[in-house]
């Protein structure tokens, strides 16, 4: 029974994001679906030195408002740039000097492909909690550009050879029992979370990692 | 949205394009333990709109108090937001 989860890619999200590596045996991130500019797939909030939360965001190239997330790209000096902003926030700008691994992977861009770098950033991440699952960007996947929704996701999973798909628990109005099962899959949805929103990039700078990834674990609960 | 909207209007679009709640389902007393669309994922969402609507930074803690519609207004009101 191959459970599949499957996700935006976020730049170094909040804790509860990692649930679903916990719950899921293969994870689909969703980079084929339209860029949300509001939303946290290219940013995320740090503390400033006055204590206050402000926004560290990829420096992205300009796009057309239909762009997908697949098909973002980051500005020729992105890494300089990202390097420039942590400047603004104390605990990057110590980890940024002492050469913490962590930044310097949020640093390695490795390409122009945005999602390309979220995915290996997530990977990254993931190791470092011990939740270490495949990966499959639904780009790749070749899913019918005219199936939307919950039609789409059901083809991911199909297409990564899922049994069984869970979602966060928002998904329940979303997603319905009888069109996964007509397709020959379970569904489950994820408890509400009651952690931390602080980005896990914050977290894993201050606390051990297993302690971490102890938390995900215990708010990971999965119901029908 | 239209920066020109008053700002309830504003919070009321936010509300039911993130939640996919209608309109005429928004009240003070929505919030996040009884409304399946509401969370931690579009909890996120909800506060990067307001965030980029109002021009705001929430704290951690009141991002954690948020937890229904009116502690999202009092929230709000306390940085000079007239809802």
């Amino acid at each position: 029974m191959t459970t599949v989860a499957v996700i935006q890619p976020y730049f170094v999200p909040y804790a509860g994001y990692f649930r679903l590596f916990t719950a899921a045996d293969t994870v689909v991130m969703f980079d084929c679906v339209q860029f949300p500019r509001r939303g946290w797939v290219h940013r995320n909030r740090f503390e400033t030195s006055t204590g206050e939360l402000a926004w560290l965001t990829l420096p992205l190239e300009k796009a057309a408002r239909d762009v997908r997330i697949a098909d973002l790209r980051f500005v020729p000096d992105a890494r300089e740039r990202l390097g420039a902003q942590m400047h603004r926030f104390p605990q990057l700008d110590r980890a940024k000097r002492s050469q913490h691994p962590l930044i310097d992977g949020v640093l390695h861009l490795g390409g122009p492909s945005v999602s390309d770098y979220l995915v290996r950033l997530i990977a990254k991440i993931v190791a470092l909690l011990g939740m270490e699952r495949p990966i499959v960007r639904s780009s790749a996947l070749d899913l019918p550009a005219e199936l939307h929704g919950e039609a789409r996701v059901i083809a991911a999973v199909n297409a990564v050879g899922g049994h069984r798909y869970v979602n966060p628990s928002g998904g329940r109005e979303l997603y319905r029992q009888e069109s996964f099962a007509a397709a020959g899959l379970e569904l489950g949805f994820l408890d509400p979370y009651g952690g931390s929103y602080a980005s896990v990039l914050a977290r894993l700078l201050e606390e051990v990692p297993a302690d971490v990834a102890g938390e995900i674990r215990r708010e990971t609960v999965v119901s029908p | 949205m239209q920066g020109n909207a008053a700002p309830s209007d504003r919070l009321a679009h936010i509300v039911t394009d993130v939640l996919r709640v209608p309109r005429d389902g928004i009240a003070d007393d929505l919030d996040m333990e009884a409304t399946s669309t509401w969370d931690s994922l579009s909890h996120m969402e909800l506060i990067a709109a307001i965030e980029d609507e109002f021009g705001v930074a929430l704290t951690a803690d009141e991002i954690v108090s948020m937890r229904s519609l009116g502690a999202i207004k009092g929230v709000l009101r306390a940085k000079s937001i007239a809802l």
